[in-house]
């Protein structure tokens, strides 16, 4: 006989078990890697479906949909299927170690049904990364100085120009000194001297000088003439040495007009450097071949920048823990297992593009402790699809700061359509076929990489719209046309946030052989119209300069020399005045000798 | 629907005559489930025992709802209790031990919320079952032999919709 209670006893939680499995875990797993890739990703995580199963130990995830937060119609990854082998022993310590797994169907790029954006975006992340401005800056360097380097009026206005500067100071100094010297003239005041003057000699005239009283005042008379003589005669020696000081001032400015016309010449030199780089070899190779490059080591940097701060080592403390989440303690555990661990994936799909390249390769070491793993994380992969072949390496070292490497190696790169830059007009490859190799290594934030690309069996197709593009466009455009290969190195130093790159080609000989005469005869052409041009500006103010100095330079010279002549007037006219009063004392007494006389005698008398 | 049965055949056995163990066993084994995080392992011996054990199921299920309302509300108390409790000195040999056992660390017990409200909802869990049991008493003795005598609740009892949730199993 059955006992039915004991039955149920033993059936229900076994049930319960299976219901739970059948229906929940599954799912469970499903809607948990949704929610934390999510998390970490910034845009929807998409699994289709999760299958566990237990007599193996294995999960099936199938269809990973991994959204672009940039672009949330398109995948950032796209995973056809998982297949993870987990181990049984780290199970019942709640920690996945992955033993095994294969990983197929791997795309980038592909096209979701839905939008994968769950948050907008702050104003602050939309703003162009260092690395976008930089690409710009390149990409549009040699074409921005290029469309402009006919029009001297953008490099060479009043505002940068250092003599206009120059002549705008010195017309302020000299309006400043003009005033000065003005006040100094007014101070010094003959009017009242001219007066004395008159009033002595008029009194030397009419004055009768007989007797003893005659001879005291004469003498009085001859004293203060002299002691006006001396004061006329200091006066005088003012208005010379103020008069020699202008003099030297005027003479400054002089100088001055001098070196304003060297600055000039600087002036015309500097506008046209500026136009020598943009249309050297150098400006024109950058400015066509900087933005595809650029453009692609900033996606690299980019994803290396990514796996970086997916690190533990750098990763920023995270948010406070959600409701109902708590915050895990850790205590020592003598397993050494991280709460997850895939030892190693094989790894197949394909390259994104017209003509992808399927490739086969590996995945080690993703783990949620990569310090406590202690082995570094490493991605190889390679495929080839015809003549074209790519492989690319990447390990990732646990250490402190976090250590990357990168190899990457690309043969029959097809160039066929790839936009250069521009040069009076779009530059496309028809054909090409190019080789890029390249090692990156990262140690913390700070890169020291070199990226070397080569072409073969180039054609370039060159398009301006411009009616009359000129001799150097000619020049120019014969040149790349005569391109069939070329190779470009760029050195990558700096850090994530300040990446800097130099960047090199072998087509800079050539290209400075080739547009040697071309460039010589523009440059010697732009010279002369940027000469004219600064002279138009100056012409100007320079006059102005000049006639400042001419008329109220002269002007205050004028007045010190005409007050010096009063004073020399004066000077006459007290002079003949004494001459008469010692003239008149001759013709009757001699002064002195009255003087001495009068001595005498008051010496014997006592 | 299935919310609206499990209401009614709860109600139904809050007026019926007996069980009132039964319903007071539900909602507190249902508290249990309720107050600690959905999906720790402690819930399915929980929900084990709600199997076997003669609780009202329904209200295991009424209890479980209410109780998840009112966790959110207790969880900076938990996450207090259980951070006390996992960073005391005494304990850490207990949670090392615990920690390197198989099978238990699928509790999340290291976890401060999911051990904080656990050891509130267990700790709880017997006055709930002592105040629900003698609510239950009170109510019937009160409210429902009372309530029979209105005329609103003989027209409610006259009514189609009530000779279907007497029907209820």
């Amino acid at each position: 006989m059955i006992r039915w209670t004991r039955f149920f006893l033993i059936v229900t939680p076994l049930a319960l078990l299976w219901v739970g499995v059948h229906f929940f875990l599954d799912r469970g797993i499903r809607s948990a890697l949704e929610k934390t890739g999510t998390a970490l990703n910034g845009a929807s995580v998409n699994v289709d479906r999760v299958r566990t199963r237990f007599w193996n130990l294995s999960v099936l995830i199938g269809r990973v949909q991994v959204a672009d937060p940039d672009a949330p119609m398109t995948n950032r990854l796209d995973i056809e299927s998982l297949r993870l082998g987990l181990e049984l022993k780290p199970l019942f310590w709640r920690r996945v170690v992955v033993d095994r797994a294969e990983i197929t169907g791997v795309q980038s790029g592909t096209a979701r049904r839905r939008s994968g954006a769950v948050t907008k975006k702050s104003a602050d992340q939309e703003k162009p990364s260092f690395l976008e401005k930089k690409a710009a800056a390149v990409g549009t360097f040699a074409l921005d100085n290029l469309s402009d380097a006919y029009d001297p009026q953008n490099f060479l206005s009043l505002e940068t120009m250092e003599s206009w500067k120059r002549v705008k100071k010195e017309q302020e100094r000299l309006t400043a000194l003009e005033k000065t010297w003005e006040q100094k003239i007014k101070g010094l005041k003959t009017d009242g001297l001219d007066k004395r003057v008159k009033t002595l000699v008029e009194r030397i005239k009419t004055e009768k000088f007989s007797g003893l009283d005659g001879v005291v005042k004469a003498q009085a008379l001859l004293e203060e003439g002299k002691a006006l003589q001396k004061e006329i005669k200091n006066t005088r020696t003012d208005f010379q040495q103020m008069a020699s000081d202008l003099t030297g001032e005027i003479a400054g400015v002089k100088t001055t007009l001098r070196t304003i016309d060297r600055l000039r010449r600087d002036d015309v030199e500097r506008a046209l450097a500026k136009v020598k780089f943009g249309i050297s070899p150098q400006g024109i190779t950058q400015g066509i071949l900087g933005p595809p490059l650029f453009g692609r080591v900033q996606t690299v940097l980019g994803l290396m920048n990514k796996v970086q701060n997916m690190l533990p080592d750098t990763k920023t403390k995270g948010p406070p823990p959600r409701v109902r989440q708590g915050q895990d303690i850790p205590f020592p555990f003598r397993h050494r297992w991280p709460a997850f661990h895939l030892k190693t994936a094989s790894l197949s799909g394909t390259t994104r593009g017209r003509r992808p390249i399927h490739y086969t390769g590996t995945l080690k070491n993703i783990s949620s402790d990569p310090v406590l793993v202690g082995e570094p994380l490493s991605l190889h992969i390679s495929g080839a699809e015809k003549e074209r072949s790519f492989m690319l390496k990447a390990v990732v070292t646990p250490s402190r700061p976090v250590g990357q490497s990168y190899e990457i190696a690309y043969a029959g790169w097809p160039l066929d359509g790839v936009e250069l830059g521009q040069w009076k007009g779009p530059i496309v490859m028809e054909t090409g076929r190019g080789r890029m190799r390249g090692a990156v290594n990262v140690k913390g934030n700070v890169l020291q990489g070199r990226l070397e690309t080569e072409a073969d069996g180039v054609r370039l197709l060159h398009k301006t719209d411009a009616q009359n593009p000129g001799i150097l466009y000619r020049a120019v455009d014969d040149f790349l046309a005569g391109i069939r290969q070329g190779a470009v190195t760029a050195v990558i130093t700096g850090t994530f946030q300040n990446p800097s790159f130099d960047l090199t080609t072998n087509l800079d000989n050539e290209f400075r052989k080739a547009l040697a005469g071309a460039v010589d005869k523009q440059l010697g052409e732009l010279k002369q119209i940027l000469e004219k041009q600064a002279e138009v500006l100056l012409a100007k103010e320079t006059e102005k300069l000049s006639e400042l100095l001419s008329t109220k330079g002269t002007d205050v010279l004028n007045k010190l020399n005409l007050k010096g002549q009063n004073a020399d007037v004066l000077q006459e006219q007290m002079q003949k005045a004494l001459t008469e009063l010692s003239d008149r004392g001759g013709r009757s007494i001699k002064i002195p000798d009255f003087k001495n006389i009068f001595k005498k005698k008051r010496t014997k008398t006592p | 629907m299935l919310a609206l049965k499990i209401l009614a055949n709860f109600i139904k056995a809050l007026n019926a005559k007996d069980g009132s163990r039964a319903i007071a066993g539900g909602l507190a084994l249902g508290s249990v489930m309720g107050l600690t995080p959905v999906g720790s392992l402690h819930n399915g011996v929980v929900l084990l025992l709600i199997f076997i054990l003669p609780v009202n199921k329904s209200a295991s299920i009424v209890g479980t709802v209410l109780f998840s309302l009112v966790g959110f509300w207790g969880d900076p108390v938990f996450n207090r209790v259980g951070y006390f409790l996992l960073t005391h000195p005494s304990l850490q040999n207990l949670w090392t031990t615990l920690y390197n056992t198989p099978v238990v660390p699928w509790t999340r017990f290291n976890n401060t919320l999911t051990l904080g409200s656990l050891v509130c909802a267990v700790l709880f869990s017997p006055f709930l079952f002592w105040i629900i049991h003698k609510g239950v008493l009170k109510y019937r003795q009160h409210v429902v032999a009372v309530a029979a005598q209105w005329k609103l609740v003989r027209w409610v009892q006259a009514t189609r919709l009530y000779l279907l949730y007497q029907d209820l199993p």
